[in-house]
C-alpha cells in the first residue's frame, strides 16, 4: 500500500498515514486526498501547489528536505531530527496564502511553506513509530550505531546472520 | 449582499452560536473538528451580516432625508412610507450591529485553529476561552483617572486564551492579553464648542506555555539569541521540560487583530530551544 508522503504538523512533523490515492505532477510523490489540490487536469500535493504560486522550482521525487512536506517514502525511523538555524541564511519572504481562504483545500500546507521560508523554522520530524505502531521496545532496534550500523547488525547482536 | 443568504445563515446557527453573536463571550473544551464549523458557521453570517449593514446604513440614510423632502412638494401618504421604510432599515442595521463580531475571527482565529488541527491529533480536546466584545467593556478597565480635561483609561483585556494537548505529547497554553491605554482630551474654544480627542496605546502580549516530554525533547544547551521584546523562561525536568515565552508588541489601534504568524512564532520561539534527547542505549 503506498502511503501519503506529505507531512502533517508545524513545529513537529509526522507522517499523514492516509492511504495514497493520486501522484503528485510535481514531485511524483503518492499522496491522499485530503493532500492532493487538483488545478485542471493536474494534481499536485499542497506543496508542489504552494511552490507554484510562488513562482519557484518544484521538489525532486527524493527531496529530503522535511521541511518542504515531502520526503523519503519509508524512511527509517528515527529520533526526532535536531532543526538546524542558519543566522547567516537570508530571510526570504514568502507571501502567506490569504487567511480568509483557510476553507481551501491545502490552505494550511501552504501557509507552513510560507512560514518555514519566512521564518526560517526547522520543524522537528517524527517518523512512523510516531503515529503508535511502533512502541518504544520497536523504536530502538532502529536506533544508529556511532559506527553507522543498526541494533541488530553483526554477529555480536543476538547471533542472527543473513541467510 | 443578499439578505436571503444572511438570512439562511442566521436560520442555520444553533443556539450557542446565536448566544455566542450577541455576547460575543465563549468557554469551552471541544475537539477541533467541532470547533472550527461552530466557529466557521458565525463567520459565515458575520460575512453576510457585513454587507448587509453597508446597504441597510446607506438606503436608511437616504430614505429619511429623501422623505421629507419630498413631503414638502408633495401632499400624499408616500413621503411617510419612505420615512418609515427608512427607519426601520435604520433599526435593523442597530440590531445587526449588536451582533457583529470582529473581523479577527475570521482573519486571526480561525486560520490558528486550522493550523492548530495539523498539529494535534483528530481527538484532541481543545479549551478555548474566547472574548471579542473590545477592549472597553466595564469589567475590563482597570483605573481611570485625570481631570475630565484629560482622562486617562487603562484595560486589560484577555482575549484570547486556550490549552490542548499536541501530537508530539506536548501541552501548549497560550494566551494573548492587551494591555490598552485610553487617553480623552476634552478641549473647549472661545465660541464655546467643546471637541474630543481621544488616542488608544496598546501593548499586545502572547504569553506561550510549552510543556514537552523529556524523552522526546531536551533543552538545548545553548539556548538561541532572543529578540529583545521577547523573553523566556525554561525549567528543565527529568521527565518534563517546561518553557514560558512572552512576547510584547505595541500598536495604536487595539482593534486590529494580530497576524497568525505573530502566535504561531511565539509557540516556535518555545521550541527553538529545544533539541533531540540524547541517544538512550537499553539497558536489558
Amino acid at each position: 500500500m503506498n502511503v501519503c508522503v506529505v507531512k502533517r504538523g508545524i513545529f513537529s512533523l509526522r507522517e499523514c498515514g492516509n492511504e495514497a490515492s493520486d501522484i503528485c505532477t510535481g514531485c511524483k510523490s503518492p499522496i491522499c486526498q485530503e493532500h492532493a489540490v487538483y488545478s485542471s487536469s493536474m494534481v499536485y500535493c499542497a506543496i508542489c501547489e504552494a511552490k507554484i504560486r510562488a513562482g519557484q522550482a518544484l521538489p525532486s521525487a527524493t527531496d529530503p528536505k522535511l521541511a518542504g512536506g515531502t520526503g523519503v517514502p519509508g524512511a527509517a525511523p528515527t529520533k526526532p531530527v535536531t532543526p538546524v538555524v542558519d543566522p547567516n541564511k537570508p530571510v526570504s519572504t514568502t507571501p502567506p496564502p490569504a487567511p480568509e481562504d483557510w476553507e481551501s483545500p491545502g490552505w494550511s500546507q501552504r501557509w507552513r511553506y510560507h512560514y518555514y521560508e519566512t521564518y526560517s523554522y526547522h520543524p522537528f520530524y517524527y517518523n512512523s513509530w510516531s503515529v503508535g505502531y511502533y512502541d518504544d521496545y520497536d523504536r530502538n532496534s532502529f536506533d544508529v550505531r556511532a559506527d553507522g550500523s543498526f541494533d541488530g547488525d553483526g554477529a555480536e547482536a543476538g547471533g542472527f546472520s543473513d541467510s | 449582499m443578499n439578505i436571503g443568504n444572511a438570512w439562511s445563515a442566521w436560520k442555520g446557527l444553533d443556539r450557542q452560536q446565536k448566544e455566542f453573536l450577541r455576547e460575543k463571550q465563549e468557554e469551552a473544551t471541544l475537539r477541533l473538528d467541532e470547533w472550527i464549523p461552530h466557529l466557521a458557521k458565525i463567520v459565515k453570517f458575520d460575512r453576510e451580516a457585513d454587507s448587509i449593514r453597508k446597504f441597510l446604513g446607506w438606503t436608511g440614510g437616504l430614505c429619511l432625508p429623501a422623505g421629507i423632502a419630498i413631503a414638502i412638494f408633495a401632499e400624499s401618504a408616500i413621503p411617510l412610507v419612505i420615512c418609515i421604510f427608512g427607519l426601520g432599515l435604520l433599526v435593523s442595521l442597530w440590531r445587526l450591529s449588536k451582533i457583529d463580531v470582529p473581523n479577527g475571527l475570521n482573519s486571526f482565529l480561525l486560520p490558528f485553529l486550522v493550523l492548530l488541527r495539523e498539529e494535534t491529533k483528530p481527538d484532541a480536546a481543545v479549551t478555548l476561552k474566547l472574548d471579542l466584545r473590545g477592549f472597553d467593556a466595564d469589567d475590563k478597565l482597570l483605573s481611570k483617572n485625570g481631570p475630565s480635561s484629560l482622562v486617562t483609561s487603562l484595560y486589560k483585556d484577555s482575549w484570547f486564551s486556550g490549552s490542548t494537548l499536541l501530537a508530539d505529547g506536548a501541552s501548549l497554553e497560550w494566551d494573548i492579553t492587551d494591555l490598552v491605554r485610553q487617553r480623552r482630551r476634552r478641549k473647549t474654544n472661545a465660541r464655546g464648542k467643546t471637541k474630543t480627542k481621544t488616542k488608544t496605546k496598546a501593548r499586545r502580549t502572547f504569553d506561550i506555555h510549552l510543556n514537552v516530554r523529556g524523552k522526546d525533547y531536551a533543552i538545548k544547551a545553548n539556548p538561541p539569541e532572543l529578540d529583545d521584546e521577547i523573553r523566556q523562561k525554561i525549567k528543565q525536568g527529568e521527565k518534563r521540560s517546561e518553557i514560558r515565552i512572552r512576547t510584547q508588541s505595541v500598536s495604536t489601534d487595539p482593534t486590529v487583530a494580530p497576524d497568525v504568524d505573530e502566535l504561531v512564532e511565539a509557540i516556535a520561539s518555545a521550541y527553538r530551544n529545544l533539541t533531540a534527547p540524547a541517544e538512550e542505549r537499553p539497558t536489558a
